[in-house]
C-alpha cells in the first residue's frame, strides 16, 4: 500500500501534534491529494467561516503517487478555503518539499485553529513539534526563512515550505513557497498560513514509500516512461518550459494584454522563447541559464535564470544576480503583457520578488494591470500610489510595484487587495479581470471560448489547469461541443491532480497510464472509468462546498469586458465569450440544475448523499 | 501560386519560429499545405488561415489563394 495511512493533525491554538489514521474510505472514493484534502476540508469546517480567522482550516496533502518513483510523483496539494476567493482552494506544487513529506512517512498534514505567536512546524520522520518562529524566521522572505532553518537543524537536506512578507501582511494572493521556487500559488493559501501565525513547515524524512506490488509498479512506471521520455512533447518542455505558449497565443489572439484591452502584444519578440535564449550584449549569457526538475521528474521544465547584471532593478544589488527560478509562461504573461512591458529583465526581476516574499506572479501581474488601468482612467492618483507612475509599459513599475506589494508596503497593501478588492475600493469593479475573484491567467476567453467557460466554472475561481479544452480551442472547435470537453477534462484533470502526479505527462499519458501505477502502487483496481468517476465525484464536493460558502449559479461568470467588449484582433476578432450559449449545456452535462446546484439524482450517483 | 508560412512555437531542434513562401499548384488546400512542410505529425497541428481558425476536419476542403498566409503551430496545453 502506497499510503502510510498517517495524518498529521496540528491544533495551532492548543500547540498540539497528533498522529491519526488516514480515513482509507475515503482514499478509495476521492484518491488522494487534492480530492481527499477536499473531503476532509469539507468534513472539518464551517464553509461560512471567515478564511482569515482562526476557523479556517489548511491541508497539506500528498497523493499515493508522490515520494515514488512514477514520473513526476512529487506533487502535493495546499487545501483550505481561499483567502482571494472565499470559496475553496486547491493549490498544487511540485519541487522536493511534497516528496520530503512522504519519505517521512506523513500523507497529510491537517491544521487548525491559529497560534498566539508565529511558529514553524518541524518534522523529523516520526517526530513533530511547533517551534518558535519569533526573532528567527517571522519578518524574514522565504530564500532567508529556508537557510536559517537549514542552519539551525543542521540539516542541509530539510525541505522547507513557508510564506514569505506577502502571507505574513495577509497579502491576498500570498502563495505558499517550497525549494525556493515551487509554489502552492494561487487562491490567497500563503494568506491563510500568515493568518494562522504559521510561518513554515521544515520536514526530513528517512522512512521511504513502500507501494503495494513492487513488481507491477516498477513494470507500470517503466511502461508509462517509455511512452514519456521520448517523446516531442517532453522534449519541447525540457527545452523551452512553457514559455513557448507566449508564441503561441500572440499568434493566436488570445494573449490578456494591458488587463485584457487587447489580446496580442507588440513585444512578444523580446520576451518569449527566443529571447530567453539570446545572449546579451552586457556579459554575453542569455537569461536562460538551465532547466531543472521536480521530484521524480523525467521532464525538467524548471526554468533556471541569470538577470542582466547591468539592469536597473539589480545592478546596485548583488542578491539577485545569482541564478533563480525563471519565467514560466504564466508569469512571463502577468509580468509582461498584462502590464504592457517588454523588458524580460524586469519580468525575471518581479518574478524572483515573488518567489522571495510569496506572492503568485498572475495575480500580482493582473492586479497591477487592473491598477493601471484605474491610472489610467484617473481612478487611481499620483496621491494614492505615493507618486509612483503606474503607467502601462512602465518596467519602473513593475519593479516598483513587485517590491512594495511583496513587503505590504504604501501603495502595496492596496495591490495586496488583489484585482477584485482593488477595483471595488476604487469604484470601477468592471476592471478586475476576475473569475470569482481570482485573477485570468493568459488566455483571453473571446478567442478561446472553452477556456472561457473553464474560468467560468473553475471551483478555485480562473484557472488554466483545472480543465483542458487547448486543443479544441486553438482547432476553433464549435461553441456546442465546448461543455463536454470542460465536463470530462475536469474530472480527469481533477483524478490527475489527486494521485500525486504533475499534469505535463498528461501531454502523452491517458488516464490509463495512471490508473495502472496508482493500481500497483495501492492494489486497488483503479481503470480511467473509475478515475473519471473519482474526479466527477471531487468536482460536485468541491461545488457542494462552495454552495455552502453562499456562491450561487450567478457567480459562474467573467468580466463585462470579456462578454460584452469584443476583441479587436487575432482569431476572435469581433466577438466575446459565449458564455450564455455554453453555461446552460454545462449544467445540463454536470447533472445540475438551472442554478447550478448538482441534482439528488447526481449526488446520490457519484455516492455523495 | 506562393502562400507565406508561418510556423510558431515549433519544438527543438527547430527554431521556435519560421516564416517562409511556398509554392503551391492552383486549387490547393490546406491539407496540401501542411503535408509539404516536413511536420512529424501534420495533423497534430492547429492552423490558422489569414488569421481565421482552419479546423482539422475541413482542411481537406479549404482552399487557398495566392498571397494567403497560413500559419501553423503545436496546439501545446498550459502550464
Amino acid at each position: 500500500m502506497a499510503w502510510h495511512e498517517k495524518i498529521l493533525r496540528v491544533d495551532l491554538t492548543k500547540g498540539a501534534c497528533q498522529a491519526e489514521p488516514l480515513n482509507m474510505e475515503w482514499a478509495e472514493q476521492y484518491i488522494g491529494s487534492r480530492g481527499l484534502a477536499s473531503k476532509y476540508l469539507t468534513e472539518e469546517m464551517d464553509p461560512k467561516a471567515d478564511p482569515l480567522s482562526p476557523g479556517n482550516v489548511l491541508i497539506f496533502a500528498t497523493g499515493p503517487l508522490t515520494g515514488t518513483s512514477a514520473s513526476t510523483g512529487g506533487r502535493y496539494t495546499v487545501v483550505t478555503k481561499g483567502a482571494l476567493t472565499n470559496v475553496i482552494a486547491c493549490s498544487n506544487s511540485g519541487g522536493y518539499w511534497g516528496g520530503e513529506l512522504r519519505l517521512a512517512g506523513w500523507d497529510m498534514i491537517l491544521i487548525t485553529g491559529k497560534s498566539k505567536t508565529p511558529v514553524y512546524l518541524h518534522i523529523e520522520d516520526d517526530k513533530a513539534e511547533l517551534l518558535d518562529a519569533r526573532d528567527f524566521i517571522w519578518g524574514q522572505s522565504v530564500w532567508e526563512t529556508e537557510a536559517l532553518i537549514k542552519d539551525r537543524h543542521h540539516e542541509p537536506r530539510m525541505r522547507v515550505a513557508s510564506i514569505g512578507r506577502a502571507g505574513e501582511t495577509l497579502a491576498r494572493y500570498a502563495c505558499i513557497m517550497n525549494d525556493l521556487d515551487r509554489a502552492a500559488g494561487r487562491s490567497g493559501v500563503g494568506a491563510v498560513m500568515g493568518s494562522k501565525n504559521l510561518k513554515a513547515i521544515a520536514v526530513h524524512g528517512t522512512i521511504g514509500v513502500q507501494v503495494k506490488d513492487p513488481d507491477a509498479f516498477h513494470n507500470a512506471v517503466t511502461a508509462a516512461r517509455a511512452k514519456l521520455d521520448p517523446s516531442p512533447d517532453r522534449a519541447g518542455l525540457a527545452e523551452q518550459g512553457t514559455i513557448s505558449m507566449l508564441d503561441i497565443t500572440q499568434t493566436f489572439g488570445s494573449l490578456p494584454t494591458r488587463n485584457n484591452q487587447d489580446v496580442q502584444f507588440e513585444g512578444t519578440d523580446k520576451i518569449g522563447a527566443a529571447a530567453m535564449v539570446a545572449k546579451r550584449r552586457s556579459d554575453g549569457q542569455p537569461n536562460l541559464i538551465k532547466n531543472k526538475a521536480c521530484f521524480s521528474c523525467s521532464i525538467g521544465c524548471g526554468r533556471v535564470s541569470k538577470m542582466d547584471p547591468d539592469h536597473f532593478a539589480v545592478k546596485d544589488n548583488k542578491r539577485y544576480k545569482n541564478a533563480s527560478g525563471g519565467l514560466e509562461y504564466e508569469s512571463i504573461y502577468a509580468l509582461g503583457p498584462m502590464v504592457g512591458v517588454d523588458d524580460i529583465d524586469a519580468a525575471t526581476y518581479a518574478n524572483y520578488i515573488c518567489n522571495e516574499q510569496g506572492m503568485d506572479p498572475i495575480s500580482f501581474g493582473a492586479t497591477l494591470a487592473a491598477a493601471m488601468e484605474l491610472y489610467e482612467i484617473g481612478a487611481i492618483t499620483d496621491a494614492d500610489t505615493y507618486g509612483l507612475k503606474l503607467e502601462f509599459g512602465s518596467a519602473e513599475a513593475l519593479v516598483k510595484g513587485v517590491e512594495l506589494a511583496g513587503l505590504g508596503e504604501r501603495f502595496g497593501a492596496d495591490l495586496g487587495l488583489g484585482s477584485k478588492r482593488l477595483c471595488e475600493k476604487y469604484g470601477h469593479p468592471d476592471l478586475a479581470m476576475v473569475a470569482k475573484g481570482q485573477e485570468f491567467p493568459g488566455y483571453d476567453g473571446r478567442s478561446m471560448q472553452g477556456m472561457a467557460l473553464a474560468y467560468a466554472t473553475s471551483n478555485r475561481g480562473a484557472c488554466h489547469l483545472k480543465a483542458d479544452p487547448y486543443g479544441d480551442d486553438f482547432d476553433g472547435g464549435p461553441i456546442e461541443g465546448k461543455a463536454k470537453i470542460v465536463y470530462n477534462s475536469q474530472n480527469a484533470v481533477a483524478a490527475v491532480d489527486s494521485s500525486g502526479l504533475c499534469l505535463f505527462p498528461m501531454a502523452v499519458w491517458g488516464l490509463d497510464d495512471v490508473a495502472s501505477q496508482l493500481g500497483a502502487a495501492c492494489g486497488s483496481d483503479w481503470t480511467s472509468e473509475r478515475l473519471s468517476e473519482a474526479g466527477e465525484r471531487i468536482w460536485n464536493l468541491e461545488r457542494r462546498f462552495n454552495l455552502a460558502t453562499g456562491l450561487t449559479g450567478k457567480d459562474d461568470t467573467l468580466p463585462k469586458r470579456i462578454l460584452k467588449e469584443a476583441a479587436k484582433s487575432g482569431s476572435g476578432k469581433g466577438q466575446v465569450a459565449q458564455l450564455d450559449k455554453m453555461l446552460p449545456a454545462y449544467y445540463e452535462i454536470r447533472g445540475w440544475n438551472d442554478e447550478g446546484v448538482p441534482t439528488t439524482q447526481t449526488l446520490q450517483r457519484l455516492s455523495l448523499l | 501560386m506562393k502562400i507565406t508560412v508561418k510556423m510558431v512555437a515549433l519544438r527543438p531542434p527547430s527554431p521556435p519560429n519560421v516564416e517562409r513562401v511556398i509554392n503551391l499548384p492552383e486549387g490547393s488546400v490546406v491539407a496540401n499545405a501542411l503535408s509539404i512542410l516536413g511536420l512529424a505529425h501534420p495533423d497534430g497541428h492547429a492552423t490558422l488561415l489569414n488569421d481565421e481558425t482552419v479546423p482539422a476536419a475541413v482542411r481537406a476542403n479549404t482552399r487557398l489563394k495566392a498571397d494567403d498566409i497560413l500559419t501553423v503551430f503545436p496546439p501545446l496545453k498550459g502550464g
